[in-house]
């Protein structure tokens, strides 16, 4: 038994080496050919596996050296010289070797394998992708929500709900870590806005937890009252004209909506969980800093904003009513229903965490303001409804104020941002264009020996192309990195900062200004796609014409 | 003259069988057995020795049909005369020991 495998063995060794001898390379077979003559008068078969073993070394020390010679020529160039071009007075072959070629290619692709290279390519393509959250990313999420439910690691999970795309899938993730934290129910209010399958997730339950988590703060009731009146305001967008009444009146028909609302205006404080919702992004980023900085922006613009339509809807029903009271002779009753639109407008006001909210806040608190003035000047009050037009006068300037800051805060910022966001983007694409350009001369260099015979040109730019394009690939590389360090510095600052309010807006709006001037987002779009192809068409067209005619002329010439 | 090699004691060694009977032809297998050395080691050196001019090839075919031909080799002329150098450098300097022989 032992014997017969030793001859099997003794077999395959044989045939290895035959094998390896007809793809030996050629500069060295002959020593391949003669290991394998002294083969058959080896008769022990351990001494003829040994022999053999040490054969296939010879062979893969050919086969390196075969390469390395093969490295030291120009792409496209052979070592029988049968790929030559035959014809042809410009360059034909690239200058530099196939070695000289790659190193400095391998140079350009490790710059751009770095860390931040990576990091750069990442939220480029996040850009491209308009910040919609890709597969890989809902992966990434999923297996730190997964070492998350693991280790019982309740605000990791509430990062991941807060940040997942889906929002049933995310409202998972909140129910785990709500139910491990009650302490984070806050996360129901942060996330509803965001639903791209446009099916509310905040169910009645959760709901009420919320209520309960926070019974005086009136931002949960305010989540509870859209959720009522969504449906009615899509519904009202599908229709037109006298079928259309006004919203609040509408919207009143719905009592729940109304008890929310009315729990809204009388609650003492206002909170958006702004705040906790940022933390707990920075939290979790600063846990995965793999995690693409789309997937960030996601979680953090999908955060729960109130809707001024509703709140001015009801706002408005308030103050019609006040109205209605004070012409009746009711104006204690008056000045208590606009004290309640006027006082959440304010809380808004104050304790809005963004501008949106503080803008609603003021618009609300002055409809307040202007059902006062009317009902004091019904009611022969002047003097009250003149301090009250003052208040007004104040609100107005004060909103004034906070648009003028708010558009000059951002172009400040932006407009620092705007030119390395699109140095950037430029960078990225060019060392894009460049990696495909350089691989496909490469390759058809390699393979596509007709071209030179007849397409010269085509064969001198390739060459061209295989010389500088790895060097510019470099040096394209180098300004990707460059420009990618303010925002990669703003990202880590972000990460790991103490001043949250203006890292938060350093990202926020260094991630706008990245998607305003994403290029690569056009050639997503089918029309430019399209565009692309035409004129590309065209070109090939012209050129063709203009080449043929030119032959034809030369022809007829001769 | 050649290429200056870098002597190994393993070159030394192929050297010394080479030298043992110079003027006559030696197969591969028979060079490993007296050296000791596997073929993965044996056959580089014999390339450098070759590519030196320090030895001479030649082919012979197998008496047995079907079997593939083997090759031969001995030191050329110069190549016996560099190796004698090189032996008794080593051997001076105690780099080496001689085992087949006689420089």
């Amino acid at each position: 038994m032992a014997a017969m495998r030793s001859s099997l063995l003794s077999r395959v060794a044989v045939q290895s080496m035959h094998w390896a001898v007809r793809v030996w390379p050629d500069s060295s077979r002959q020593w391949g050919m003669a290991v394998l003559g002294e083969m058959d008068e080896i008769a022990e078969p351990g001494a003829v596996l040994s022999w053999a073993a040490g054969g296939m070394l010879l062979f893969l020390r050919a086969v390196v050296a075969q390469v390395l010679e093969w490295m030291k020529l120009p792409a496209g160039s052979g070592f029988s010289g049968a790929a030559l071009p035959s014809t042809g007075d410009g360059p034909q072959f690239p200058k530099h070797s196939r070695l000289a070629t790659a190193v400095v290619l391998l140079a350009a692709v490790t710059l751009l394998f770095l860390p931040m290279g990576r990091e750069a390519a990442r939220t480029v393509d996040a850009c491209w992708h308009g910040f919609v959250p890709s597969q890989r990313e809902r992966q990434d999420l999923e297996r730190l929500a997964a070492k998350a439910e693991k280790e019982k690691d309740a605000r990791t999970l509430g990062f991941v709900a807060l940040t997942y795309p889906d929002a049933d899938r995310g409202t998972h993730f909140a129910d785990e870590a709500v139910q491990l934290d009650p302490s984070l129910t806050w996360i129901y209010a942060s996330r509803y806005s965001y639903r791209p399958s446009g099916e509310p997730t905040l169910t009645g339950e959760r709901l009420k937890q919320l209520k309960s988590y926070d019974p005086d703060n009136a931002a949960v009731y305010l989540v509870s009252a859209f959720v009522e009146g969504e449906p009615l305001i899509e519904n009202r967008s599908g229709r037109k004209g006298s079928a259309v009444g006004p919203l609040g009146d509408e919207l009143a028909k719905n009592r729940q909506w109304l008890k929310d609302m009315d729990a809204a205006f009388h609650a003492p404080k206002y909170d958006n969980y702004f705040q906790p919702h940022q933390e707990l992004a920075r939290e979790g980023w600063s846990k995965a800093p793999a995690l693409s900085p789309g997937a960030i922006a996601v979680s953090l613009w999908s955060h729960n904003i109130p809707d001024a339509t509703q709140i001015q809807a009801y706002g408005e029903l308030r103050v019609r009513e006040a109205l209605q009271a004070g012409s009746t002779g009711r104006a204690k009753d008056a000045e208590d229903t606009l004290a309640e639109v006027a006082g959440l407008g304010k809380r808004m006001s104050d304790a809005g965490a963004t501008p949106y909210e503080r803008m609603v806040g003021l618009g609300l608190m002055k409809r307040g303001l202007e059902g006062y003035e009317k009902l004091y000047r019904a009611s022969g009050q002047t003097k009250e409804a003149n301090e009250i037009a003052a208040q007004l006068h104040e609100a107005e300037t004060t909103t004034r104020g906070h648009i003028d800051g708010y558009i000059g805060w951002r172009e400040e910022i932006v407009k620092g941002l705007w030119w390395k966001a699109v140095l950037l983007q430029a960078a990225g694409i060019l060392s894009l264009l460049l990696m495909i350009a350089t691989a496909c001369s490469l390759v058809v260099l390699e393979v596509g020996t007709a071209i030179g015979r007849r397409l010269v040109w085509l064969r001198t730019a390739m060459c061209k192309v295989v010389d500088y394009g790895p060097a510019v690939l470099v040096l394209t590389s180098l300004v990707f990195l460059w420009s990618f360090q303010p925002i990669a510095r703003i990202f880590e600052q972000y990460r790991s900062g103490k001043s949250a309010n203006m890292e938060m807006a350093g990202l926020f709006w260094q991630l706008f200004a990245l998607r305003a001037v994403s290029l690569g987002w056009y050639f997503r779009e089918p029309y430019y796609q399209w565009l692309l192809a035409t004129i590309l068409l065209v070109v090939i067209g012209a050129f063709l014409l203009v080449h043929g005619l030119l032959r034809a002329k030369g022809t007829a010439e001769r | 003259m050649g290429i200056r090699l870098r002597v190994s004691r393993q070159t030394l060694a192929v050297l010394d069988v080479l030298l043992d009977h110079p003027m006559q032809w030696h197969h591969g297998y028979a060079l490993s057995q007296q050296t000791e050395l596997a073929s993965g080691t044996l056959y580089p050196i014999l390339m450098r020795l070759e590519k030196a001019s320090w030895l001479e090839t030649r082919w012979e075919d197998s008496p047995v049909p079907g079997r593939p031909p083997r090759h031969f080799y001995r030191l050329s002329a110069n190549g016996r005369e560099w190796a004698r150098e090189e032996l008794r450098a080593a051997q001076t300097s105690k780099f080496w020991k001689p085992v087949h022989g006689k420089v």
